[in-house]
């Protein structure tokens, strides 16, 4: 490292040579960064698939006759008449291509059902297996790997749940109503994303090889996904994913903005900073957001009364000199997802679903995100009874907040009582990504005091074998006593923290 | 390093529509781009996600792209830095985030553990820095780029990274001495 180090600080040096005075600042400033390199955990599996998937693609030369194809489908009245209707796309695709090519559409009819079906198939129990993985994902990693920084290079044989958390300024404390939890099982939802047998279509598309590769050659092909432009500026690319069961409307990004940050050159000029003056009221970010749902009959029926996401609006409110507060490009307005009468969020108790994006310097819609088919299965699951060790695990931080140890003078930030959601958990099993809703307990994080930074909620699943196979970071445990240091042994806990070194 | 040895006929080659063109340059650079990604997201499914992404819109779009605006290399990023923008845009996020070093809170974000607690004394640092001043750190000091590979790959001169990279340097300098200095000593010398 220390050759490193020199090759470093030497370039430096001759660039500024006045930089050498500060050699005693900047030699251990560099030794910090170097140690602070991440793992990138490069997969070669990873690569050699990828590889293998962009040969499968369908080129876009200019020559191709694919590429002739989606752009004569793009300018195609038709394809305009049915402007942004997103079921629609899934629908009128294939059936635009059908009826230009009179192609035998027998698979076409599920796919368009499962499109518009929204239901719920019920199953057993345990209908999705273990779910124990839910809490290995949650449980911090063990050290092993680590490195100088946290000083967390111990021989992972000896030590398997050891890891170093900063401290944190503030405690959790309940201080809610009492919890009743009397339900033994609990449904589990996976949302079922395939949209049907597509090999028809596949196989018709397949003749756009033309003359230069019989495409009809390979067996077993489906459609993947399609996408589509709109040629014009401040423009949309929309799709959908029938692997994923999704649709998405993407601003055109290199259409967008092309007097500023896309404006063909290395030197684009960079807007000024946006005003909170700028910054439309609510009702009307609802008001366009809704217009555009009607515009493009958007069915959203699954989701709630939409909210603007007021998150950004933490940062600007907790910065004093409000000329150097930060004001967002894009603000969302959200429509959460429900799930048989029940609101979904992500792992930090955020509401989940449909996003309409705005753009505050173009004043319109800038994309939609989390539109996806609305058929799920279920299967029940044994549910955790004990509303004491709910309300431990929500006073740690819950299981996905990486909350370290409480200092000394830690503050107390009360937990309110809680809501009944389902978090939405995505699970990565065998190449693939399982999305499942599962109970969960979401504590509101009340009146935490502006200098303390505490997430807004906490959140902790009801699934027994989820609360099972959780195990608390190290900090909430005593150390084992068979730990041997190797190289580079944990410090004293004093020491350990650089957090509060370094304050 | 791989964007030296880049031959500039596999590019039009694989504008032509020539597949195996288009896979040796994957493998040129396959590596480096998804590095690239995981230094800007900290999380390696959404780096892989954001890898096939890139090298998607690459494929996609290789047949637009006019050697005379940019360098492929240069082009490429762009691609990548793209990506990643709008992939926290299209997240919960509503700020013009650029890539993970922008989040004040990550809670809700993938991230890796391990990283989080790697970066936990320094991301609050570099995160006062512009992406481009990071991206010039992390490409000099981790992935251990000339500066005329980052000139390639941030499209600028090699004299302008070299004066980001100082001032970024000294920036982190004046923000962070006595911490680093601290860390460095528990690190090397109180064991």
């Amino acid at each position: 490292m220390k050759k490193q180090i020199n090759l470093i600080l030497n370039d430096l040096y001759a660039i500024d040579p006045s930089l050498r005075e500060h050699e005693a600042e900047l030699r251990p400033l560099v030794a910090k960064l170097l140690e602070a390199k991440p793992d990138t955990r490069f997969d070669a599996a990873f690569a050699k698939q990828l590889r293998s998937s962009l040969m499968a693609e369908q080129p876009s030369s200019s020559s191709s006759s694919f590429f002739s194809f989606m752009q004569a489908l793009t300018s195609n009245k038709w394809v305009y008449s049915f402007g942004g209707a997103m079921a629609a796309i899934v629908l009128m695709l294939p059936v635009v291509y059908f009826s230009l090519q009179n192609a035998p559409a027998s698979d076409l009819g599920t796919v368009m059902e499962n499109i518009a079906r929204r239901d719920v198939v019920r199953n057993g129990s345990n209908a999705f297996g273990s779910l124990a993985s839910l809490a290995e994902t949650a449980r911090p990693q063990s050290g092993g790997g680590g490195g100088g920084v946290a000083n967390l290079a111990m021989d992972s044989s000896k030590v398997d749940s050891r890891i170093w958390l900063p401290t944190q300024t503030y405690r959790l404390a309940y201080n809610g109503d009492p919890i009743d939890l009397t339900a033994a099982e609990l449904e589990v939802f996976k949302r079922i994303k395939d949209m049907g047998n597509t090999s028809g279509v596949a196989r018709t598309l397949a003749s756009l090889g033309g003359g230069i590769i019989d495409l009809s050659s390979f067996g077993n092909t489906e459609v993947r996904n399609v996408e589509l432009f709109q040629n014009v500026n401040e423009g949309y690319s929309f799709g959908v994913n029938f692997i994923d069961g999704t649709v998405y409307v993407n601003a055109t990004y290199e259409r967008w903005f092309t007097d500023s940050y896309n404006c063909g050159r290395t030197d684009c000029p960079q807007p000024a900073p946006l005003r909170i003056e700028e910054v439309p009221a609510d009702q009307v970010l609802l008001d366009m957001a809704n217009a555009f749902i009607a515009q493009h009959g958007i069915n959203v029926s699954s989701y709630g009364t939409p909210f603007v996401d007021q998150a950004w609006r933490i940062s600007y409110d907790n910065t004093p000199d409000k000329s150097i507060a930060y004001i967002p490009d894009v603000v969302d307005v959200v429509y959460p997802l429900m799930i048989n009468g029940e609101q979904v969020t992500d792992t930090g108790g955020n509401p989940y679903g449909l996003r309409i994006q705005i753009s505050v310097r173009s004043n319109k819609v800038y994309g939609l995100w989390g539109l996806t088919t609305q058929r799920y299965e279920s299967g029940s699951y044994a549910a955790e009874q004990d509303a004491s060790r709910i309300i431990t695990l929500a006073e740690q931080g819950g299981l996905y907040n990486y909350m370290g140890e409480p200092q000394a003078d830690a503050v107390t930030v009360n937990l309110g009582t809680p809501t009944r959601k389902l978090m939405q958990y995505v699970r990565y099993v065998g190449g693939t990504n399982e999305e499942l809703y599962v109970p969960a307990l979401v504590f509101p994080v009340n009146d935490a005091p502006k200098d303390i930074y505490a997430p807004a909620y906490v959140v902790v699943p009801l699934v027994k074998e989820v609360l099972d196979n959780y195990q608390p970071p190290m900090w909430l445990k005593e150390a084992p006593a068979s730990v041997e240091p190797t190289n580079d042994p944990l410090p004293p806990a004093d020491v350990a923290q650089p957090e509060v070194n370094l304050r | 390093m791989a964007m030296k040895e880049l031959d500039l006929q596999l590019v039009t080659s694989a504008q032509a529509g020539d597949r195996q063109a288009f896979g040796r340059i994957y493998d040129l650079f396959v590596r480096d781009v998804y590095d690239f990604l995981y230094f800007k997201t900290h999380h390696k499914e959404t780096a892989q996600d954001l890898t096939s992404l890139t090298f998607t819109k690459a494929l996609a779009n290789i047949a637009r792209y006019d050697a005379s605006k940019s360098s492929f290399v240069t082009w490429l990023y762009r691609i990548a830095r793209n990506t990643v923008t709008d992939h926290y845009r299209t997240k919960r996020m509503t700020t013009s985030i650029e890539d993970a070093w922008d989040l004040a809170d990550s809670t809700d974000i993938a991230h890796d553990a391990e990283t989080a607690v790697l970066m936990a004394n320094v991301k609050q640092h570099l995160a006062k820095l512009t992406s481009e001043q990071r991206d010039i750190i992390t490409m000099r000091i981790w992935q251990q780029k000339t500066y005329a590979e980052i000139a390639e790959v941030m499209g600028k001169s090699e004299a302008s990274c070299k004066v980001s990279f100082s001032r970024a340097m000294q920036r982190l300098r004046a923000e962070m001495p006595l911490a680093v200095f601290l860390a460095f000593l528990s690190a090397h010398l109180l064991v």
